[in-house]
């Protein structure tokens, strides 16, 4: 019994190791901190095992578990919650759906500014930006976070023209 | 998506694995020990007053009493316990921040579960000082609330300090992070 769960526990961070240390480097610049989230990550997996039953995709579990764990990671990371991206993350892009070509003209601006304006969003929805980065549907998403589909698109639709508008109010200043 | 992160696995992921294991199985004998060791108390509680050829009938029931309290609050430790260690991360975010607010509310009704077992150490405390009052219940029972009571708040207030210190500020993030979800 125990060296099942020993095996599939690692099976899993074989798999969707990389997955959940980019959770991990969405929420802290710094290594080290990566590093102890990763790590705290991974203990509530083995916790939480048992309690899966497949019921819904192993992925969407995991982000299940590393959001969880990123919400209360020491219970400090909600005070300080700050996306940290990748500048050449292509996926930035699906934050804008429509004609609007961010990456193409003044593409390090832009980024800059999107970056610092992501950053001025609540914890909750950068929860969100991060799975959305991480190419999850809406229908993902509703699974991970718990709310409706329906719930889940207005919300992401209410982000986006809030990141649109005050990207649109820099550029103008 | 691409990403310029290493793959590198855990340099040490055995070992992790291995703290994990251990981690488990100290839950498993915290449980396995602590329990045994309340039974062993109420038994030899129990047994003690039972045999006691000076003591009456106070003593006797007096120490069913204290075993009976000492059984409860083992059972009680399990399953506030149980409940702590069993916490799982892979629930949707609404459905953990819920029960974290639950978990961590200062004041739960089944913390009254814990008067049971109280009641009835009181009670065997109360039984087995009477002998030195001259069979004077009312002299045993305040005596006993003397010692019981302030000892009893001396607890609560400890309690609360540490509940206030470590669970209010997680409720409270917890409270504002659902909040935020569902506005």
């Amino acid at each position: 019994m125990k060296q099942t769960k020993e095996n599939h526990f690692k099976s899993i961070v074989e798999e969707n190791g990389d997955q959940l240390k980019r959770i991990c480097r969405y929420y802290n610049s710094d290594a080290e901190d990566q590093k102890d989230m990763y790590q705290e990550i991974l203990v509530n997996v083995w916790k939480s095992l048992d309690n899966f039953r497949g019921d819904s995709k192993i992925s969407t579990w995991l982000y299940r578990i590393a959001l969880n764990t990123a919400l209360t990671f020491n219970g400090k990371t909600y005070k300080r919650a700050k996306l940290f991206i990748d500048k050449d993350v292509q996926n930035l892009n699906i934050l804008f759906d429509d004609d609007e070509v961010l990456l193409k003209e003044k593409r390090e601006v832009e980024l800059e500014m999107l970056y610092n304006e992501m950053n001025q969003l609540s914890v909750i929805d950068k929860a969100m930006i991060t799975l959305m980065l991480e190419g999850l549907s809406s229908r993902e998403i509703a699974d991970v976070i718990g709310l409706t589909e329906p719930n889940i698109r207005v919300k992401l639709h209410r982000i986006k023209e809030q990141l649109r508008a005050q990207l649109q109010s820099s550029k103008n200043e | 998506m691409k990403t310029n992160h290493n793959n590198n696995r855990f340099h040490d992921f055995d070992t992790f694995v291995g703290g994990l294991k251990k981690e488990d199985s100290r839950n498993l004998k915290i449980t396995k020990t602590f329990q045994p060791i309340m039974l062993t108390l109420a038994v030899l509680y129990a047994l003690v007053f039972q045999f006691d050829t000076e003591g009456g009938w106070e003593q006797r029931v007096g120490g069913i009493c204290y075993a009976i309290g000492f059984v409860l609050f083992a059972l009680i430790f399990r399953k506030f316990y149980k409940e702590y260690r069993d916490v799982d991360y892979g629930v949707p975010v609404v459905e953990m921040l819920t029960s974290a607010i639950k978990r961590y509310k200062m004041f739960q009704r089944k913390m009254l579960l814990i008067i049971v077992p109280v009641l009835f150490i009181d009670l065997g405390m109360i039984l087995i000082t009477v002998r030195s009052y001259d069979g004077d219940f009312s002299a045993a029972f305040w005596t006993t609330q003397k010692l019981l009571i302030p000892a009893l708040l001396f607890g609560l207030v400890i309690g609360l300090i540490i509940a206030h210190k470590r669970q209010k500020p997680l409720r409270d993030a917890a409270l504002m992070l659902l909040k935020e979800i569902q506005s």
